[in-house]
């Protein structure tokens, strides 16, 4: 079941269209990213599903239930210009975030102290928000996206600015949310993260979206039918009606591409008959860095700026 | 609602339990009561003694004025033009010169000095000669001094009602006091619109803007602030008028104190048990604050109160609007200046009104602009210390509240917008098609 569904959504500012007919669906309880170079639209997109800004056509629908003035309720959002009051205590700030999403204080006091002991941020309650480091920031913020158990939570850029042990600290809480059951929507251009932890993806440009899928599907999608090969020995010349070309060689290590026509085995086939023993063969399939960056490229050169 | 008003209640609180507020909170009454008792002190405690040499030709007066803690008289039998000649020398200030007196026309009282006498020493002169010409007067009729002192102690006074909304009689006191609720309403319209400015943009800036609005409506984040902080006002208010209250009482008992202390005084008069000159002047010093506080008390104090509150409570909610409006649409703090000025524009035209109009509260202007919501605020409050017909009152607070209800509207129109724009500089022409803009 889809928990998110966006259909058609344009939102025109000025004269410029921030989002153009966009449509997409995130299954429930899984890890979905958005990406797109800066300036795609993604921001925009976000603040309607979070029901910040109103789209001047198409209808998003959360849970089942379209367009609902309520969904901002089962919505966690934190946004890439992570934002507290600096000059208040970091127990009243989570306790009047989480009121905001109509927690009563009980509950959120509740919660509070759960997400404060899971976080080890408890020593910090009566700190200022101002006096605590950047990373203490970011878990209070963290907690403030999640305390209320949203359906979805919407991350952008959440490991931005995060030290090593601090994103994985946010990472893990990432799939233990998943586990229970949330979805998250992850907006970001860092792609190794995305092929780490996405399930799917859309790519977003020129407020267009260029493509969908899940990661394994799209790798597969956008292979290059290449291979890098190890043989025992330098192998040598390669003869012209070789069912591969060679791209690259360094000793004894070959990256080829498949002809036309010719499959894999076809590949093994030919070392055999020439006799040479072949240690390690595996295919390269192109980074999601690599589908996104020549799929940008690709889009803009489709379509003529204006 | 119930977001409205945990929005309200965090605006509130975050102010309310800072300690810049609660210090001026408190140090402005005490402010208050320093500068009345600096203003006691120098009226009571004039430390400069003016000394008079007296040429009483009658004989009949020169000891009866007596000295007072700024005034000695010392009297001579020399020669008016001796006196004239060398006063100085001697270390005197002026010569009074009495001549013989008829008590039905008494003429040709004279003061022979450089300088000029002074106000309140030339009325305690003239009154207590005057005293004695009465006494001298009424016992050539025959009539004793016991029954003269009876006499004196009768007093009359004439209370003052304005009809029909007229203006009522003390101009000068009317005029002060209306003055200084305008200028009040005009600092507390600033100081709080500002601070509604900063609050606007240090969420702009900070950027929680985006979080908080992920939970509620932009017109809910910017009433919110708004009444929160027109709340931290009243607050304000509230406890300046009971301590000035407080105040108000503790110099009530300590004048009250003061002057039985006297009359025990004037009883023992005679055994020299108080300083005779100090209480004088003591005596004239709590006149004048006891005519003032009769002359207060007969302005329409419960009009002005209840119309200061209402001019701030929708002036401020009107200029607030606007405030809000500027903080969403600038980015940082340097580009309040040219923004703030179209908004701050209205109330300093408000100011120069209630100067125009100080001499004539009921002129065409004053009528006009008390009317208009812009000006409203700070012109109708100036205009009820002389007493305004209740039907323009009503008007005029009709269309005030009327004037807020749409400068909100607008105001949000621009906050929902500017609110999440960062970056680039945004001008007027901008913000003004932000206005005409459908839903954001």
């Amino acid at each position: 079941m889809d928990l998110l569904i966006i259909e058609g959504v344009t939102k025109v500012f000025e004269n410029t269209k921030a989002v153009d007919n966009i449509s997409l669906r995130v299954p429930q309880q899984s890890i979905y990213g958005l990406l797109g170079p800066n300036g795609a639209g993604k921001t925009t997109l976000i603040r309607m599903i979070t029901d910040i800004l109103y789209q001047d056509s198409g209808s998003i629908t959360l849970n089942g239930i379209p367009d609902n003035s309520q969904r901002s309720l089962y919505i966690g959002y934190m946004p890439e210009e992570r934002g507290l009051y600096k000059k208040m205590k970091v127990g009243e700030q989570l306790m009047y975030l989480a009121q905001l999403k109509n927690l009563s204080a009980k509950q959120a006091k509740e919660k509070l102290i759960y997400w404060s002991e899971r976080l080890s941020i408890t020593d910090w309650w009566n700190k200022q928000v101002g006096e605590l480091s950047k990373g203490m920031q970011q878990k209070v913020q963290f907690i403030a996206t999640v305390i209320h158990e949203p359906k979805l939570i919407i991350l952008d850029e959440p490991f931005s600015g995060l030290d090593p042990i601090n994103t994985n600290l946010i990472k893990d809480e990432i799939y233990n949310l998943k586990e229970k059951g949330a979805t998250i929507l992850f907006s970001t251009h860092r792609m190794e993260q995305v092929e780490e932890i996405c399930e799917r993806i859309a790519l977003v440009n020129k407020g267009k979206l260029i493509l969908e899928g899940a990661v394994g599907e799209l790798k597969n999608r956008f292979k290059e039918h290449k291979y890098q090969i190890t043989c025992s020995e330098t192998p040598g010349a390669i003869l012209p009606e070789a069912p591969f070309e060679v791209l690259n060689q360094s000793g004894k290590q070959l990256i080829i591409r498949i002809k036309e026509g010719y499959h894999s085995n076809h590949i093994l086939e030919y070392f055999i008959v020439k006799d040479i023993p072949v240690y390690a063969f595996h295919e390269i399939l192109p980074s999601i860095n690599e589908i996104f960056i020549a799929q940008v490229q690709q889009s803009s050169n489709q379509i003529p700026v204006a | 609602m119930h977001k409205i008003w945990l929005i309200i209640q965090r605006e509130y609180l975050s102010r309310v339990k800072k300690k810049s507020f609660i210090i001026t909170t408190l140090l402005v009454p005490i402010g208050f009561l320093l500068l009345f008792a600096v203003q006691f002190i120098l009226i009571a405690f004039n430390a400069d003694t003016l000394r008079i040499v007296v040429k009483d030709d009658s004989g009949k007066f020169a000891q009866r004025i007596k000295d007072t803690e700024t005034l000695y008289f010392k009297k001579s039998d020399d020669t008016l033009n001796l006196l004239k000649l060398n006063y100085r020398q001697e270390g005197y200030d002026g010569v009074l010169y009495i001549p013989q007196l008829n008590v039905d026309n008494p003429n040709g009282i004279t003061y022979y000095s450089d300088k000029l006498l002074g106000l309140s020493a030339k009325s305690y002169i003239q009154t207590e000669i005057k005293d004695e010409l009465r006494k001298l007067k009424l016992s050539e009729l025959g009539v004793d001094d016991k029954v003269y002192n009876q006499v004196q102690k009768l007093q009359v006074e004439i209370s003052e009602e304005a009809t029909g909304g007229g203006s009522s009689a003390n101009t000068g006191l009317a005029t002060a006091a209306g003055f200084i609720m305008g200028f009040l309403m005009y600092m507390v319209i600033f100081i709080y619109g500002a601070m509604v400015m900063r609050g606007v943009m240090e969420e702009k800036t900070n950027r929680i803007v985006e979080v908080i609005l992920s939970s509620v409506r932009p017109f809910q984040l910017m009433l919110g602030k708004i009444v929160g902080i027109g709340a931290v006002g009243l607050t304000q208010f509230l406890i300046w008028v009971v301590l000035m209250a407080f105040i108000n009482l503790g110099l009530g008992v300590f004048a009250g104190g003061y002057l039985s202390n006297m009359q025990g005084g004037g009883m023992g008069l005679g055994s020299g048990g108080f300083n005779a000159g100090n209480e004088q002047q003591m005596e004239q010093a709590l006149f004048i604050a006891q005519s003032m506080q009769s002359q207060i008390e007969s302005l329409p104090m419960a009009t002005m109160v209840f119309g200061f509150l209402f001019y701030f409570l929708f002036g401020y909610i009107m200029y607030a609007a606007l405030f809000a409006a500027v903080g969403s649409a600038v980015n940082d703090e340097s580009e309040t200046q040219s923004l703030t000025f179209p908004v701050s524009l209205p109330i300093i035209i408000s100011i120069f009104i209630l100067s125009a109009i100080m001499e004539a509260p009921n002129s065409g202007l004053a009528f006009w602009s008390s009317l208009i919501p812009l000006f409203s605020p700070i012109i109708m409050p100036f205009r009820i210390a002389f007493g305004v017909p209740w039907t323009q009152l009503l008007v005029s607070m009709a269309l005030l509240v009327l004037g807020a209800l749409a400068m909100v509207w607008l105001a949000a129109k621009i906050y929902r917008t500017g609110i999440l724009m960062y970056g680039k500089k945004v001008t007027l022409t901008e913000i003004g098609r932000w206005l005409f803009r459908s839903a954001a």
